[in-house]
């Protein structure tokens, strides 16, 4: 798996964001997040939002993608 | 689309704040219309893993929560059944949310249904959750982990909707046929309910708004701790407001220093709540939420519902609860053993824990 990828299936509440959080703080780019919980799509994208962090989301059965373009303003 | 759902955690809480009064005026004990540590206690009396003859009923509203949020998550497709990480922990946690919250009397909602009751003692609770969130998130931002859970075989999920769905039938054949077990109370707060097919009924419009709205106490701290962000935390404001309307205009809105079903010791307020929330945090929810999630097949979230139920039967048995006439020696001992071993789950799974490799 690439370190653009950051794997969060399976990880309780709240692990996912505080993980998208704290790469975000590292500032290395775009990266894209693996998630498998509706719960944490939400929390994820409201925290982007937040940011003014642009992203795009893809699902499929399985999980949801979220791509995180770095556009911080 | 963003508008309803930023709505849709609000006027969730509004509802199930209107719900918790309307109960409680049909018969549940005062302040008392939803409360996750209340109901397992009598469900786990109700089974006979503890013997107090005052807290013993099959609540319905727990199973109404099930079927409810069980409906929600299969139509919204947020079903998929997961497990394994560290399944034996969060069972030991499972039990101290209990501990913590029968020293309370009552989990986060019911605090905030004592407040809006005129029970002025719930602040004492009220402040322990923050404290406790803050002790879960210094370790969560340190590195916390229980692992990932993975997916798992479909008829797993099964599991769940067929223990509770058992714990009906024990219901319906004590409502209707009399049968001697399951045990309920022929006084005291376990002998006060809504009549019983009024409280599944509100049990599963409860279970759908806490699936779909996401209400989530803890949550919402953590975000304003985190991120600043007030988005979850609008669902509490909404349940105070809800039942603190509905209790106004349902007569029931009483101010008192120490409301009925409480204790006014604020310290035990203080730190049983924040035993709750500790633990609350390190599993990913709170009493409620440990429920939903269940329902969306988590089967680590089951367990956690399983150790709740068993902790309630230890609290009682060893006379570890408080009731309203305070907390009793071995209650004191018992929130000591809770936050020792608590910090040491934390401690061990932040610093303790094996290097997990990178990538899957």
């Amino acid at each position: 798996m690439s370190p653009r990828t950051l794997d969060c299936r399976g990880l309780s509440c709240p692990q996912p964001v505080l993980e998208v959080k704290q790469k975000l703080e590292q500032g290395q780019g775009p990266f894209v997040v693996r998630v498998d919980a509706p719960v944490a799509v939400e929390n994820i994208t409201r925290f982007l939002s937040q940011r003014g962090v642009a992203y795009e989301v893809s699902q499929d059965e399985e999980e949801s993608l979220i791509e995180v373009k770095i556009s911080e303003n | 689309m963003a508008i309803c759902r930023n709505n849709l955690v609000f006027f969730g809480g509004l509802l199930v704040g209107v719900l918790g009064a309307v109960l409680v005026k049909l018969g549940n004990p005062a302040n008392m219309g939803l409360c996750f540590v209340c109901f397992y206690r009598d469900i786990s009396g109700a089974l006979g893993l503890h013997m107090n003859p005052l807290l013993q009923y099959l609540r319905p509203e727990i199973l109404g929560i099930f079927f409810g949020s069980l409906f929600a998550a299969l139509v919204y497709k947020d079903f998929s059944p997961r497990g394994g990480s560290s399944p034996g922990v969060r069972f030991v946690l499972g039990m101290f949310i209990m501990m913590g919250g029968l020293i309370f009397l009552g989990c986060p909602i019911r605090a905030i249904y004592r407040l809006a009751g005129g029970d002025l003692s719930a602040v004492g609770g009220l402040l322990g959750i923050p404290m406790g969130a803050y002790l879960g998130l210094f370790f969560l931002t340190r590195g916390y982990t229980l692992g990932k859970a993975k997916p798992l075989p479909t008829w797993v999920s099964v599991i769940p909707p067929v223990f509770f769905g058992a714990l009906t039938v024990l219901l319906f054949a004590k409502v209707w046929l009399g049968t001697a077990y399951p045990f309920f109370s022929l006084k005291g707060p376990g002998s006060q309910h809504a009549p019983v097919l009024i409280s599944l009924g509100l049990g599963v419009v409860a279970g759908v708004l806490f699936q779909r709205s996401r209400l989530c106490l803890v949550g919402g701290l953590r975000d304003i701790f985190l991120f600043r962000d007030y988005f979850l935390i609008k669902g509490f404001v909404g349940i105070m407001a809800g039942a603190l309307a509905a209790n106004l205009v349902l007569g029931q809105f009483k101010p008192t220093l120490v409301g009925p079903v409480a204790h006014g010791n604020i310290l035990a307020n203080i730190l049983g709540m924040g035993l709750l929330s500790f633990a609350a945090v390190l599993l990913g929810g709170c009493p409620m939420r440990q429920l939903i999630m269940t329902w969306e097949a988590n089967l680590d979230s089951f367990v956690a519902v399983l150790g709740m139920l068993v902790g309630a039967g230890v609290a009682h048995r060893l006379g570890l609860a408080a009731s309203p006439a305070g907390v009793p020696e071995a209650g004191w001992l018992g929130l000591a053993l809770g936050y020792l071993i608590t910090f040491g789950i934390a401690w061990a799974f932040t610093f303790a824990k094996v290097p997990v490799k990178e990538g899957a």
